[in-house]
C-alpha cells in the first residue's frame, strides 16, 4: 500500500496505519537522536515525543508526501526541547589554525571511533544536531534550516564551524606507535 | 584538505557510531503512541499554518517525579556500561592501523584461526563439506569463505560465519563458478573474486553466468543477490571502497582481459563511471589496491616498452607500470624507475597507508617489493626470492607480512613473517593452503 494511502489512513485514525508509515523510521531516528542527545535514554523519550506529537497531530499534515520529513524534524526538535530543559553547557573548542606539516595524520585519527565520539561532543546540541541532520539523516541545509527555524546562512556558518570544531578536537589527539616484530623460531 | 577528508567520512563514521538498530522500545513505542488521542483536524489551528508550527509545538514541562526516575536509570545505565566496557574487546579503527588479532585459514576443507604469536590453532568450521578461502571483515567479527558443492565440483556457495565459527550461512542460494580469479581469467594473478564490505552489511563477488564474469552483490542478512549492470564490461577484479560505499573494478571488452579500464560503481549499482578509460595499447591490469583512508588508488598498466636498442639486445615489450592516482581519478603519476624493473603491480598498501607492497620483476623473478610512497625510505626486498605467485597479507599493525610464496610449479611453500622494515623472515609454525587473512582488532 502506498504511503499516501497510509498517511490519509491514519488521520483518519488508523494506527495500524501509522505504525506501517512509521515503524521503518524508528530504527534511524533513535540512531539521530543517540547521537544528538549522546544518551540512550534521553534519546528514548526524544522519539517517543516526537511520535506522539506526530500521531496526535497527523490530521493537520496537509502535504501526505512531507509525512517522513515532517516526522525526521519532530523527533530532532524534541531532541532540542529536550537539551534546553536539561540546560547543559556545553564545551566549546577553541579554533584554532592546524599545522599541516605537524601532528597525526587525520585520516588515521578520525578513523577511532572514540575520537570522533569525543568530537561530537564537544559541539553544542543545536550544533551537533546540524552535523547529524545534514550527513546523517542526508536532510539538505534548506530543509535542516526550516527544521530548526534559523536562517539558512546561519545553518551554514554553524554546520561550517561545526566541522571546524571537530577537526581541532580530532587534532589534538595523539597517534599510536608501530608494534615491534613478533618473535618466532629462527629460519 | 582536512575539510575534505572530515566532510567525506562523516557520513559512513556517523553510521558506525550510531550503530543503528530496532531499539528495545519500539513495541512500547506504538502502544504509547495508540493510547493517545488524535486531534480532530478542525480542532488544530496550526491546520491552517505552515508545518513548521507543529514541528516547533512546546513541550509541556513534566512532572518533577520523572527526573528522579531518570537520574537513577542514568547512574543505573552508567554503571552497567562501565562493566561492559571492561569486559568488552574494544573494536579496531574503523580504518589504518589496528591491533594483530588472529589468522583465519583453511587446510583439508576445515577452517581455523592461529595465534601468529604462539601458533596455537583453533578449528571453527569443522564438517563433512570442504571449506577453503577464508577472509575477515574489516572489523575482525565476520568470517567470508567457500564451500564446495558437493554436486558442482568447479562451483562453491558463498557462506559466512562469525569469528568463533558459530552462525554459520549460505548467502548464496545457488553454487557460484568463478571465485577464484584464476578460473576467470588464467593471463592475471589469481587471486580471491569475493570480499565484505567495510561495514560488513555486505558481500561483493565476480562469478561468471553462462561463461561470461558478473559482479554481484548480496546483503549478509539474507536478501537476495542482485547482479550489477556494467553495461558490456567484463569484470576482472574489484575492491571496496575502504570508507565509501562504492566498487572499484577493473573491466575488459574482451574476455582475455583485453581493452580492460578501471572503473567505479555504486554497490546499488548506481553511478558507474571510469577512473581510467581504456585503451587498445595501455591496458590496466587486474591487481588493484585502495589506500587504507580511501584517498588513493594503486593499478598497473601496460604501457609501450623498449625498442631493442634501448635494452640491451632484447626484444621490444610492454611494461606494466604502477600509478597511483587519487580516488576521483585526478592526479594520476606512474611511480618506479622508468629504466626499472618492466613488471610491477600493486598488492596491497600498508596499514598506514604510507608503503605499498607490489610485485616486481627484479633480476627476472616475480617477488614481493616494499616501496615507501613518499620516497622518505629505501625498497624493501625479503631475503628469499618466489619465481611464481605468491599471496601477502599485511599484519593490521603494519609492522608484518604474512607471505606464502609459490614454486615453479605453482605450488605454496611454508608461509613465511617477513618483517616489513627489513628483509629478515621467520618460516611458521603452522601449515595452510589458503590465502592470508589477517583480523584487525581493537588497538592496544
Amino acid at each position: 500500500m502506498d504511503q499516501r494511502n497510509l498517511v490519509e489512513r491514519a488521520k483518519r485514525g488508523d494506527h495500524d496505519a501509522f505504525e506501517a508509515l512509521a515503524g521503518p523510521a524508528v530504527s534511524r531516528l533513535d540512531a539521530a537522536a543517540r547521537l544528538i542527545l549522546r544518551d540512550p535514554e534521553l534519546a528514548r523519550d526524544a522519539v517517543q515525543e516526537g511520535f506522539i506529537r506526530a500521531w496526535r497531530n497527523l490530521p493537520a499534515l496537509r502535504d501526505p508526501d512531507r509525512f517522513d520529513a515532517w516526522l525526521r524534524r519532530l523527533v530532532v526538535n524534541s531532541c532540542l526541547d529536550i537539551t534546553r530543559r536539561r540546560r547543559r553547557r556545553a564545551i566549546e573548542v577553541e579554533l584554532s589554525p592546524l599545522d599541516s606539516s605537524a601532528g597525526p595524520d587525520i585520516a588515521t585519527l578520525i578513523a577511532d571511533r572514540d575520537v570522533l565520539d569525543s568530537a561530537l561532543r564537544h559541539l553544542e546540541p543545536e550544533w551537533r544536531a546540524i552535523v547529524v541532520m545534514h550527513y546523517f539523516l542526508g536532510m539538505p541545509l534548506p530543509e535542516v534550516a526550516a527544521s530548526l527555524g534559523i536562517p539558512l546562512g546561519t545553518t551554514k556558518s554553524r554546520l561550517h564551524r561545526s566541522l571546524g570544531a571537530m577537526r581541532a578536537s580530532i587534532a589534538a589527539e595523539e597517534t599510536h606507535p608501530n608494534a615491534p616484530f613478533l618473535e618466532g623460531r629462527p629460519a | 584538505m582536512y575539510t575534505e577528508q572530515l566532510e567525506r567520512f562523516l557520513p559512513r563514521l556517523l553510521d558506525e557510531l550510531a550503530d543503528e538498530q530496532t531499539p528495545d522500545y519500539y513495541s512500547d513505542l506504538f502502544r504509547q503512541t495508540a493510547r493517545t488521542r488524535q486531534r480532530p483536524a478542525w480542532t488544530i489551528r496550526e491546520r491552517w499554518l505552515p508545518m513548521l508550527e507543529i514541528a516547533r509545538q512546546p513541550v509541556v514541562a513534566q512532572p518533577p517525579w520523572r527526573a528522579l526516575g531518570l537520574l537513577l536509570l542514568l547512574v543505573g545505565l552508567v554503571a552497567a556500561g562501565l562493566v561492559l566496557a571492561a569486559t568488552r574487546p574494544k573494536p579496531p579503527p574503523l580504518f589504518g592501523p589496528a591491533g594483530n588479532g588472529l589468522l583465519v585459514m583453511s587446510r583439508d576443507g576445515d577452517i581455523f584461526t592461529v595465534d601468529s604469536r604462539t601458533g596455537a590453532t583453533v578449528s571453527i568450521v569443522t564438517g563433512p563439506e570442504t571449506d577453503r578461502d577464508p577472509i575477515w571483515s574489516q572489523d575482525g567479527t565476520t568470517v567470508l569463505f567457500r564451500r564446495a558443492s558437493v554436486d558442482r565440483p568447479e562451483a562453491d556457495f558463498l557462506m559466512i560465519a562469525r569469528a568463533n565459527g558459530t552462525g554459520v550461512k549460505s548467502l548464496t542460494s545457488e553454487p557460484m563458478t568463478g571465485l577464484t580469479a584464476s578460473k576467470v581469467s588464467p593471463t592475471y594473478a589469481p587471486k580471491l573474486n569475493y570480499a565484505l564490505s567495510p561495514d560488513r552489511r555486505s558481500v561483493a563477488f565476480i562469478s561468471t553466468v553462462n561463461g561470461i564474469p558478473a559482479l554481484f552483490v548480496v546483503d549478509t542478512d539474507g536478501h537476495p543477490v542482485a547482479r550489477l549492470d556494467l553495461g558490456t564490461t567484463i569484470p576482472i577484479s574489484f575492491a571496496f571502497d575502504p570508507i565509501g560505499k562504492d566498487i572499484l573494478f577493473v573491466g575488459a571488452q574482451g574476455f582475455d582481459g583485453s581493452y580492460s579500464g578501471l572503473y567505479l560503481i555504486g554497490m546499488d549499482g548506481s553511478k558507474p563511471r571510469p577512473l581510467v578509460s581504456p585503451t587498445l595499447d595501455a591496458q590496466v591490469h587486474s591487481r588493484i589496491a585502495w589506500s587504507p583512508d580511501g584517498s588513493r588508488i594503486a593499478y598497473a598498466r601496460f604501457e609501450p616498452g623498449r625498442g631493442v636498442s634501448d635494452r640491451g639486445g632484447e626484444a621490444a615489450r610492454t611494461d606494466l607500470r604502477i600509478h597511483i592516482m587519487n580516488a576521483d581519478g585526478t592526479d594520476d603519476v606512474p611511480i618506479g624507475e622508468e629504466d626499472g624493473p618492466w613488471w610491477e603491480s600493486p598488492t596491497a598498501w600498508s596499514p598506514d597507508g604510507h608503503r605499498l607492497l607490489i610485485e616486481s620483476s627484479i633480476d627476472e623473478t616475480y617477488g614481493p617489493v616494499i616501496v615507501d610512497i613518499d620516497g622518505h625510505g629505501p625498497n624493501v626486498v625479503p631475503s628469499f626470492r618466489s619465481m611464481e605467485d605468491w599471496y601477502a597479507a599485511w599484519s593490521p599493525d603494519g609492522a608484518t607480512i604474512l607471505l606464502t610464496p609459490g614454486d615453479s610449479d605453482g605450488n605454496g611453500l611454508q608461509q613465511q613473517l617477513w618483517d616489513s622494515r627489513t628483509s629478515e623472515s621467520i618460516p611458521v609454525r603452522w601449515t595452510a593452503a589458503s590465502y592470508p587473512s589477517w583480523q584487525r582488532i581493537g588497538l592496544p
